[in-house]
């Protein structure tokens, strides 16, 4: 059955035509990644990692206990008409203070949740594409691949922005990660050596940039070196590994991309983006389609006046 | 088709992979073709050694690069035009940062 326009974006604009059985069909068609991966059945071997992963002992707060980052926090009317006009007095500049609460904390969230788990509690659908069916071993090691994959993802459209928006977003991204993993090491597995932790990140620091230069280079190549490039990182060089499921992790990460190249720098600088759940197709839009929701976004955006809504984000491209 | 067969095709097809540009912990060509040259496909059904061969087909046919085309705004970032021409220039060997490409790089971040 076809299920119809789904949103990828919390603007409510940027709509794309998901599928799921029906692409089955149809050869020429991509399946969705979780229906790909499934359809092997190859016996799974357990890869030897040498080492027995170290599980969370305790659970730390999402993004943090303060009440800036709480889901539903709302400022209140008389706080929200000051800080308007401070904005407005000093000319603040309004892109560069949003690339915190966007890439520091909405981005990061994004890149956060889509491997999180903890022991004895249910899986999101994202985790459950990456743990049950690719069947990657459930590790804080194997949540930092899940985590940089999408950092890097991320990365790649900050790359597009005006260089000293992309710079600053890039910045935040990858600070708040790497604090996150900081405070989850000590709070959560439980190490309370700073030395230790501080090599740890470290080692971590060397494989973000190994993971960036190898995952670029599968960019501006072909399929097969970003999938290999994917094998050595996602799935650990497994060499039993389901080629099916390197391809279903390529497709996943292809169609972010995509919907990524097809988001104006506005939507994005705005935190309009949220990845795709691996159980849904993207399918390429067609001219007419992007005429559209660029229209829709345009007047969306020109539609905001306040001076905290400033921004000289492209509403283009 | 016959599993041996299948195999044979998988061989062929990993042998046609270019060598990796650098050198990393793993190579997914050779650690592939040790894994498929060995008796572990005995262990393998026809149907998912069969996929297995589809899957790689389609990874080295680019079906993805060519079913989610991006276009110049990704891949010739306005925020740093250089950045991936440099990056493959390095990796091709065409040219190598010197001293002062590099100390620019790092101050001024492109």
């Amino acid at each position: 059955m076809i299920r119809q326009i789904r949103t990828l974006s919390s603007s409510n604009l940027l709509r794309f035509e998901t599928r799921s059985i029906l692409s089955k069909l149809n050869q020429k068609d991509v399946e969705s990644p979780s229906s790909l991966a499934s359809e092997s059945t190859l016996p799974h071997i357990e890869q030897d990692l040498k080492v027995s992963p170290r599980q969370a002992k305790a659970k730390a707060a999402f993004l943090s206990d303060n009440k800036l980052e709480k889901k539903d926090y709302q400022l209140s009317g008389f706080s929200s008409k000051i800080g308007q006009m401070v904005i407005n007095v000093f000319h603040l500049d309004m892109d560069k203070a949003r690339s915190g609460s966007v890439a520091g904390s909405k981005y990061f969230g994004e890149c956060k949740r889509q491997g999180l788990y903890y022991p004895n509690e249910p899986l999101s659908d994202t985790a459950k594409f990456f743990y049950q069916t690719l069947k990657l071993p459930m590790s804080f090691s194997q949540w930092f691949q899940i985590t940089t994959l999408h950092y890097w993802m991320l990365s790649v459209r900050m790359r597009a922005m005006p260089f000293k928006h992309g710079r600053n977003y890039q910045q935040k991204l990858i600070d708040r990660i790497f604090k996150d993993m900081e405070l989850r090491m000590n709070e959560e597995l439980g190490i309370n050596s700073n030395s230790v932790i501080e090599k740890f990140l470290k080692d971590y620091h060397t494989q973000v940039i190994g993971c960036v230069f190898s995952y670029d280079e599968g960019l501006m190549t072909d399929d097969i070196t970003l999938a290999s490039a994917l094998w050595r990182n996602v799935f650990n060089g497994d060499p039993n590994v389901d080629i099916r499921h390197v391809e279903s992790l390529l497709g996943y990460v292809r169609s972010q991309l995509y919907v990524l190249n097809k988001m104006t720098d506005r939507e994005f600088g705005f935190g309009d983006f949220e990845f795709v759940s691996p159980d849904q197709t993207v399918r390429p839009l067609t001219k007419a389609q992007e005429e559209e929701m660029k229209k829709n976004v345009r007047m969306k955006y020109e539609s905001m006046k306040l001076p905290s809504q400033r921004s000289e984000l492209s509403l283009d491209e | 088709m016959a599993k041996a067969e299948i195999r044979d095709k998988i061989l062929a097809l990993l042998k046609t992979l270019p060598k990796d540009r650098i050198k990393h912990y793993a190579s997914f060509k050779e650690v592939q073709i040790e894994r498929f040259s060995s008796d572990k496909i005995n262990d393998i059904s026809e149907r998912d050694l069969k996929l297995q061969y589809n899957s790689l087909r389609d990874l080295v046919n680019d079906k993805y690069k060519n079913y989610y085309k991006l276009d110049d705004k990704l891949l010739v970032p306005k925020g740093n035009p250089q950045y991936y021409s440099r990056l493959m220039n390095e990796l091709k060997g065409e040219s190598k940062e010197n001293i002062f490409t590099a100390f620019r790089t790092v101050v001024f971040g492109k």
